[in-house]
Order: structure tokens, then sequence, then C-alpha cells
């Protein structure tokens, strides 16, 4: 406690202190399986696990089965979530109209939906489709309604000096002043997105045909090597759909209307 | 102008319900796929009347009350020690973002292979997933506290702990109160999922089992159980974070 925020920062190589962890819990992991028979078993046979069903090429069918519904269902939640958004951030009758349904709906915890959604929509597909659109679309929803709320009166004269419709202003004003907060509901409702995902793929009593049945699968033949890289795989591609949306947001949010970036938001 | 403000908040919501029960009454939507709010409203009654929905209901917030201070306290903990010392931020840091990457219900499958299909697993979960906002919101609040705040606490020739109970820890409040808000709006999402996808009692479990049986109005009602509860976890905790933060004025630099 001595040195607190006396040095913040420790010089540029302690950073390689953070593999000591992960490293201290391979070495136990390999010790603890290494003479009894666990269903854990050795480190190694995971990354053996992972190995073969990338060199099969069943991990990248998995894979594209749950990207797609997580893409489908990404775009049409944010889709509808825009526009609710932007209807009841400029609407005032929009906002009275909308904001108590929205609101109640929304604190219903997100998988108290699936057995429902479930029943609708099939098993295996089209449910988990809908579930993502549906969880998705809050978050976006949301922080559009926010950030269109936050849009100085200022932008706004403007957009009544150059005398635009109010469509105009939707699409010249009100749309890009808003861009950074759009920017984190769309980033939050991706990774609601993959995070639920993996819930609608192994609430099915089914396999689903996507990532969510080597975790599934995994449990009910007690192969933890198969859960293990299954846990593995989402954990990656969940980090690289987080770093790609960044950087799709950072190129748009640098080419937006020179309006707003003039009026310094 | 006042009647309309009262009066179109309630116009979608009644509409749809309206358009709904009309639906089921004319057999447009079967019984089996949709049934009528009349319906739904009297099973949840009987549910509510039969004591099933509060037996399970004791269950399910029982294990979110225990799991969610096992995963707040231990956030809370590691979250000030990583970020008031840096030799085990840069020992432990790394390893608590990576092991976030884990979508949360990845876990479940495997907790439940290691720790049986009731109580210690639920439990388990639900500490794992309200220990990540707590820690991060509490490291994020101590590594921003101001710097002129610590440098009044030098001239004051504050000790460390002193320094941490009279500046570091009420800069962060703001911060650590929000994680917690997020941990325990999150703890209610978890639970009833946790027991969707395996459990013998509990809300979730109810839901899980009405679905298996094709009850959907039980299904719905569950749903609004659910969705009430929430609202009233929601609203309490909005009402104590407004209380406890209400001695901040503006502007003074806080981290929210």
């Amino acid at each position: 406690m001595a040195v607190v925020f006396k040095n913040r920062s420790l010089p540029k190589h302690y950073q390689a202190l953070g593999f000591v962890f992960p490293a201290v819990l391979l070495i136990a992991w390999q010790f603890f399986s290494y003479n009894k028979k666990t269903l854990l078993g050795p480190p190694g046979d995971s990354i053996l696990a992972l190995w073969n069903i990338i060199r099969d090429g069943t991990a990248l069918k998995l894979l594209a089965t749950s990207m797609e519904r997580v893409i489908k269902g990404f775009l049409i939640g944010t889709a509808i979530g825009l526009s609710i958004g932007v209807l009841m951030g400029s609407s005032k009758t929009g906002e009275k109209m909308m904001s108590a349904s929205f609101h109640g709906l929304r604190q219903v915890p997100m998988v108290a939906w699936v057995p429902l959604i479930m029943m609708w929509f099939g098993k295996a597909g089209m449910a988990q489709v809908v579930f993502i659109s549906w969880s998705a679309f809050y978050p976006v929803a949301l922080n559009t309604y926010d950030g269109i709320r936050g849009i100085p009166g200022k932008y706004l004269e403007v957009g009544r000096v150059y005398e635009y419709t109010r469509w105009q202003t939707v699409k010249k004003i009100i749309i890009p002043a808003a861009l950074p907060s759009i920017k984190t509901g769309t980033i939050l409702s991706l990774n609601m997105a993959w995070t639920l995902l993996v819930a609608a793929e192994i609430m099915t009593s089914e396999p689903s045909g996507g990532l969510g049945d080597l975790l599934s699968e995994g449990r009910e033949t007690f192969n933890i090597p198969m859960l293990i890289s299954g846990m593995l795989i989402m954990g990656c591609v969940g980090y690289m759909l987080n770093q790609a949306a960044e950087a799709v947001w950072g190129f748009v949010l640098k080419n937006r209307p020179d309006i707003i970036k003039q009026g310094g938001a | 102008m006042k009647l309309k403000n009262i009066f179109l908040p309630w116009l979608l919501p009644v509409f749809l319900l309206a358009v709904w029960q009309a639906g089921s009454a004319t057999g447009i939507f079967p019984e089996t796929i949709l049934p009528s709010p009349v319906v739904i409203a009297q099973t949840l009654w009987e549910a509510i009347a039969g004591g099933e929905v509060i037996s399970n209901l004791a269950i399910t917030l029982r294990r979110t009350i225990i799991g969610l201070s096992i995963g707040v306290s231990a956030g809370f903990l590691l979250g000030i020690l990583t970020a008031t010392m840096p030799l085990l931020d840069a020992l432990l840091s790394p390893s608590i973002i990576a092991f976030r990457q884990v979508p949360m219900f990845a876990w479940i499958p495997m907790i439940i292979l290691v720790f049986g299909i009731e109580e210690g697993s639920k439990i388990v979960f639900i500490s794992i997933g309200t220990f990540y906002p707590m820690v991060i919101n509490t490291y994020d609040g101590i590594k921003t506290v101001p710097k002129k705040y610590l440098e009044v606490a030098r001239v004051y020739e504050y000790t460390p702990i002193q320094t941490f109970q009279k500046v570091i820890f009420p800069s962060a409040f703001p911060s650590i109160i929000t994680g917690l808000r997020f941990s325990i709006g999150m703890s209610w999402m978890l639970v009833v999922g946790a027991e969707i996808l395996g459990a013998a009692t509990g809300i979730g479990f109810l839901m899980a089992w009405s679905r298996q049986m094709f009850q959907l109005d039980r299904v719905f009602a569950y749903v609004i159980v659910v969705g009430a509860i929430g609202i009233i976890i929601n609203s309490l905790v909005t009402g104590v974070e407004k209380k406890l933060l209400a001695w901040r004025g503006s502007g003074d630099g806080g981290s929210i």
C-alpha cells in the first residue's frame, strides 16, 4: 500500500507479468491431472480437442452457422432499434406513446423470452435469430434515444437556417450528431448478441448446428476438452467481433458530415 | 393537453391487448400458440394463489442474494487490490480481461459438470457473472481519482490508509455504486437463465418446464412474474442509488 499512486505505471517489461497467472494455472492443472484420471484431463487434451475440431472443419462449420445467426439478428435488431430510437428521440408524441411499453418490456430479462420464442419460432435457426434481434434491439434503441435527446439545440437551429425538411433534419443532423451514442448502443448490442447466442443455442433440446453444440454435447458426454475448446473459440471470436466493431466505428466517426465536426461534438 | 399526456402512454399497450384479446376470442390466434390475455391473467392468479410462484421465487431469490454477495465482495476486494497495487495489477488484470471474453452463459455447462445441477452451480455462476461489473467499476473508479485530490492528501500528510478512507474511496464511490447496480441488474438475468438451462426448482425452472409441457399460458404468466420482480429490483436500486449519491453536487469531477 505504500506505493499507492506514486508510480502508477510499472516499467513496460512488467507487462509480461500478465502471463504468470495463466502459466501458474496451466501448470497446476497439468500437475493435478498427471497421475489420476480426472474428467478434466490434462491441458494437452483440451488443446488437442481444439486442434482436432479446427483441422477437420467442424469448428468452422459451427462457427459459420453461429455467425450467420448473430449477423442476421444483429442487423434486424439494430435496424428496428434505430428506427424506434429515432422515433422516440425526435417526436414528443412518439416518445409519450412508446416509452411506457418500451421500458416496461425491458424489465423482463432477455433470457426469460427464450422459452416463448422457442415455442413460436421452432427449435433451430429461426428462434435464435429472433431472440438475438430482440436482445440487440434494446441497447441500440435506448442509446439512440439518449443520443438524440442530448443533441445541442444549436445544431437543430442550423437545420432551421438551411430550411431542412423533417426527414433532412433526421438524416443530416440528428443521426450524425447522435452517432457516438449509437456507436455505444451497437457495440453493447453486439456483445449482448454474442453472449445470448450461446444461451439460445444451448437452451434447445436438439443440436442447434452452432457453436453452442460444443458446449451441450460436451456436457452431455462429459467431454470436458470439447467443452473447453468451445469456450475458447467463443471467447476469441467474441473479442474479435468487438474489435471489428470498434474499427468499423472508428472509420464511420471519422467520416461524419462537417457541420457536426465543426460544432465540436 | 394534460389529458393527452396521461392518455398517450396507455394507448399502445391497451391497443395491443385489445387486438390480442379479440384475435384470441375469434380464434385467429390459436390457444396453443398465443393464449388470450384473460387466460394468462387467470393462470397468473392461480399460480400465485396456489403458492408455487412464491415458493419457487423464494428459492430463486435466495440463490441470487448468496451469489450476488459472493461475486460483489470478491469483485470489490480484487478491484481495490489491483487498482492500488501496480504489481498485482500487472499480474492479474490481463487474466481478468481474458476470462471475461468468454460469454457468461458458456460457463454454465462447465459449472454444472463440476458443481452439480442444484444450488452450488447456480451460486457459482451468479458469483462469476456479478464479479465482473464490480471489479471493473471499482478498478476504474479508483484509477480515475483526480490527481489533485491525491495532492491534497499528500499536503495533509495522510497515511496510505487515511488516503484510502478519506480520498480514494469517496472519490471512487459513484463508480463503485455503478458497478453494484450493474451487478444487481445482471444477477436477475443470470439466475433466470441458469434456472432455465438446468435446475429442478426456481422460477426459471417453472418456465422451462411449462414450455416442455406446452403450457404457454403458464410460460407467459411466469414471464410477467420475472418482469415484475425485475421492475421492483430496478426501482429499489435506483432509489437507493439516488439517496446514496445525493451528496454529490454538480461539477465535482466525479467519475460517472
